[in-house]
Parts: C-alpha cells; sequence; structure tokens
C-alpha cells in the first residue's frame, strides 16, 4: 500500500504530530474503519441529542457501504492515520467531471465525492477533540494529485453547508451555482490559478 | 505511485489547522446518494447499448467518426453499441454523452454508474428498448433459420 508521512496537529498540545497519508486504501480498509468510527459516531451524535444539541448532516453516513465505489478504476480512497487509528478518509475521481469555471471550464480536474473527518476529530461532535487539520492535508493531498496527474491543481467538490466557509476561505475555492443533480448543493472549484496560490503559499 | 510531495512546512499546517479547528470538512451528497452501486439490471444495459447506436446514427455518424470526434477507441465503441457484458468507464460514458448530446446524469444510470433517482426509470428504459427493436421483416434466409431453430426448440 503506498503512503507518505505527513503530520498533523495535536488538539491539546497545538504541535505536530506524525501521521501516514495512504494513497489507495483497498475496500477493506474502508470496512475497518467504518467497524471503529460506526459506533464512535453513533455515540457521540446520541448524547448530543439527549443534550438537545444540534447533530452534523453526515453523522449517518456508513463508509463500509462506499467501497463499492472502489470497483470504478477512476475512483480512489485516501485515508490519514494517526496513532494506529484512521483519523481522516476522502474518496475521490479522476474522470466523470470537467472544470467549469471560465479560465479552466472543460479541463479535467480532481473531484472529490466525499471526504469526512473521524468523529473524535469534531467540535460538532466532541468537547475535546484529538487531532487537527486532517481537512487540509486531504485538501492538499487532492491538490497534489491533480498537480501530479496534469490537472494542474484543480479540484472540484459539492460541499455540505456547513463545511462551504472551510472550501471557500481555508482553502481558496471558488463557489458557484448550487447543482439540482446533488440535493441543491453548491459546487465549489479550485481554479489552475487558485491551486498555484494555495501551493505557493505552503512555502 | 511516487510520493505526492506534501509539504513539510509545521507553520503553514499550523495555521491551516487553526482556521479548520470550528469547521466542518464534510463533502459529498446527502445520505440517500450513499448507497451501493446498483446492479444493472439486463434492460438498462439493453437500452444503453440501443441508445446509443440509434443516437449514432440519427446523428448519421459512422462508429469511426465517433470515435474521432470522442477519442473513444473503436473497440470500446463497438462494445458499448453490441456486447452485452461491457462495462463502460465513466470517462466513456461522459465522451458519449458529449458527443451524442446526451443528458451525462441520466447516462450515467443506464451505464449502472450510479443510482437512478426517479422512480419508473427502469420501466421507462425497458419501453424504449423494446420500441427500438427493428421490425424489418425477415429475409429469406433468417426466416428459414428460425423456423429450423423453433421446431428444434419444440421436439
Amino acid at each position: 500500500m503506498t503512503k507518505e508521512e505527513i503530520t498533523l496537529v495535536d488538539a491539546m498540545s497545538k504541535r505536530p504530530v506524525v501521521a501516514t497519508l495512504y494513497l489507495e486504501l483497498a475496500p477493506t480498509a474502508l470496512v475497518d474503519t467504518e467497524a471503529v468510527w460506526g459506533p464512535a459516531r453513533v455515540a457521540a451524535a446520541r448524547s448530543r441529542a439527549h443534550a438537545v444539541l444540534p447533530i452534523p448532516e453526515h453523522w449517518h453516513w456508513n463508509w463500509a457501504t462506499k467501497k463499492d465505489h472502489l470497483r470504478l478504476l477512476a475512483n480512489r480512497c485516501l485515508g490519514i492515520e494517526c496513532g494506529g487509528v484512521m483519523q481522516g478518509l476522502m474518496m475521490i475521481n479522476l474522470a466523470r467531471h470537467a472544470a467549469v469555471l471560465d479560465s479552466d471550464a472543460g479541463k479535467p480536474l480532481v473531484y472529490i465525492d466525499f471526504i469526512e473527518n473521524a468523529p473524535w476529530n469534531l467540535k460538532s461532535l466532541v468537547d475535546e477533540p484529538r487531532y487537527f487539520g486532517i481537512g487540509i492535508r486531504l485538501f492538499e493531498a487532492a491538490v497534489m494529485l491533480s498537480t501530479n496527474e496534469g490537472f494542474h491543481g484543480r479540484v472540484g467538490l459539492h460541499s455540505l453547508p456547513p463545511s462551504e466557509p472551510f472550501y471557500e476561505r481555508t482553502c481558496g475555492m471558488t463557489k458557484l451555482d448550487s447543482d439540482p443533480d446533488k440535493e441543491d448543493l453548491a459546487y465549489f472549484e479550485l481554479s489552475r490559478a487558485s491551486a498555484a496560490a494555495f501551493l505557493k503559499g505552503r512555502s | 505511485m511516487k510520493s505526492l510531495g506534501m509539504t513539510t512546512n509545521s507553520e503553514w499546517l499550523l495555521r491551516k489547522a487553526d482556521e479548520e479547528a470550528g469547521c466542518n470538512i464534510s463533502v459529498g451528497g446527502l445520505v440517500s446518494k450513499l448507497a451501493n452501486r446498483p446492479a444493472t439490471s439486463a434492460a438498462k444495459r439493453l437500452a444503453f447499448r440501443r441508445l446509443i447506436s440509434l443516437r449514432r446514427r440519427d446523428l448519421g455518424l459512422s462508429i469511426e467518426e465517433l470515435s474521432q470526434m470522442s477519442g473513444a477507441s473503436l473497440l470500446d465503441l463497438i462494445r458499448a453499441e453490441r456486447d452485452e457484458d461491457f462495462e463502460p468507464e465513466p470517462r466513456l460514458v461522459y465522451q458519449l454523452a458529449r458527443i451524442l448530446k446526451l443528458p451525462d446524469a441520466k447516462m450515467m444510470q443506464l451505464a449502472g454508474l450510479s443510482a437512478a433517482n426517479e422512480q419508473g426509470f427502469g420501466d421507462i428504459a425497458v419501453r424504449f428498448a423494446a420500441r427500438s427493436e427493428p421490425v424489418e421483416r425477415l429475409t429469406p434466409t433468417e426466416h428459414e433459420a428460425l423456423e429450423e431453430f423453433v421446431k428444434f426448440l419444440a421436439e
């Protein structure tokens, strides 16, 4: 399995911690991950419901059901492991979508089908998250993958409403119209120029 | 696969992670979109093959011309029209949808690459497949072969 050493941020100490980025997870890894995440997600959601607190929209996602997406060659699942446990997962597609922004219209991009954080890293689910930086690391991986594929860093995705500020402000994506084919979720795209700016910001 | 080239810049990570800390990052459709990839019915596969073939002929395109316009291989196009076991890749379906001016989301559903979210989609596909079957009279040779086979079945 191809992997790369990266760092996340320990939420308590606010210091970098070593983690592993897996670039091509096998379907069984999704099932194994869901076996750990599922009960933790349900327990956290139940405790919030008892406390009459809002529950994130995605709490019922089940990654084990997504393993069949990997039967398609153009689909790939990446994951970040830290402390021996998967902390974040991302499913991408390299063939299905093309860019729509004027400057890149019709050009290929990396489309992010799904991203999720482990339930214990979400402030919306737990009072004391364990790790920060999972989202930005997965997004960085998508941009790098797009660059390596010759797509010049172009990335597209449909964001759930509570995640929109992260993709617009932190990742530098452009928000476009809501998409009726995607339950009216807003479409976000990282253009070639924005990808260059995102990558330059790392140096 | 070579290394992706993820940054080792801790300062950048700390800053971005701090921005991310209060945010959700979830992406994708809601739970209704997250079902398993459906098994493709034989009727939908048939409708997919007939649709490509009829649309191509309706536009006056040969398979060779369609191949040149779409960038798809001749073999893939022939299999897409005639091979009932052929499972097209998403890229091919999108290429065909673009050139043949057909809605790509519906084409993906017909090809079994995404779930249909309209009730009755399968029934409509079956009706199309049935109506699009040729009704020309059999040639004498075809008639003879048919009679012979039916006779064999009846024995």
